[in-house]
């Protein structure tokens, strides 16, 4: 009795989290000493870069373009949204330099790199 | 006699089949939690407004970082640690006395970060970690080719 129930919390707590992480591209991200966890992640649009420089917003894969328009339309209804940029560690400068461009263009100026806290 | 004698002993029985039941689930528990994801943390900054930064304005003392793409952290033409070091303690040193220079003079610290396009997040991210621990929060990134 007490092993069912057991299980089924197991159960319920992985495929809660894995549902939770399914809407994210799986990323390497970089480790920081000096970031910290966050509490409130509320009001936030985030975006993704790999490793060859690929955007995403969410685990879609998006065009420059298409993310310009993204932001532009979640500011008019947010006009204090904060990008998120979840970069992986070896991707290049060139490509989140674009992409910060294109937040800066779209009117989001304050920005969010996604780390992991350093041990 | 010999039932009487027989009880004591089976009483310290325990049931070891439910028990190694238990233990399993147990395992299975921690190596599910531990391979999953690790916790994101947040690392801000503001970028520069791109109306703002064409107009004169009371400019506070700034540096400008750059980032070679082999991960040399540049300054003033001169070179700070080691490429691909993990915490790059002499630009921390270097931007330390920097903002207790600003805080002497009465202004604001601010960094400029310069990244060649070829630089690789890692070492951005280093780099920040670097003026973060320096105590300075006014950080930029030089959106513009140089």
């Amino acid at each position: 009795m007490i092993d069912m129930v057991f299980l089924l919390l197991v159960f319920f707590m992985t495929v809660a989290t894995v549902a939770q992480s399914q809407r994210r591209v799986e990323l390497d991200l970089p480790e920081s000493f000096e970031s910290k966890v966050p509490e409130d992640v509320s009001g936030r649009g985030i975006l993704s870069v790999d490793a060859e420089g690929n955007y995403y917003v969410g685990d879609q894969r998006m065009a420059l373009e298409e993310i310009a328009v993204a932001i532009r339309s979640r500011m008019r209804e947010q006009p204090d949204l904060r990008v998120q940029v979840r970069a992986d560690r070896a991707s290049e400068f060139g490509a989140i330099q674009a992409l910060l461009r294109t937040a800066a263009e779209a009117g989001a100026f304050e920005i969010i790199y996604a780390t992991y806290e350093g041990r | 006699m010999a039932r009487l004698k027989k009880k004591p002993a089976d009483k310290p029985q325990i049931a070891i089949a439910p028990l190694i039941d238990a233990v399993f689930l147990l395992l299975i528990y921690f190596m599910v939690t531990s391979s999953l994801e690790r916790q994101e943390a947040d690392l801000s900054f503001q970028l520069p407004g791109t109306v703002e930064q064409d107009e004169p304005m009371d400019l506070p003392d700034e540096q400008i970082i750059e980032i070679r793409a082999d991960g040399q952290v540049v300054v003033n033409e001169f070179p700070y640690d080691a490429p691909g070091a993990l915490r790059l303690r002499e630009l921390q040193a270097m931007l330390t006395r920097f903002r207790e220079a600003s805080e002497a003079n009465r202004t604001i610290a601010q960094v400029t970060i310069a990244p060649d396009a070829q630089a690789r997040h890692e070492t951005i991210i280093r780099v920040m970690d670097a003026i973060s621990a320096a105590g300075i929060s006014g950080v930029n990134f030089a959106l513009e080719d140089f």
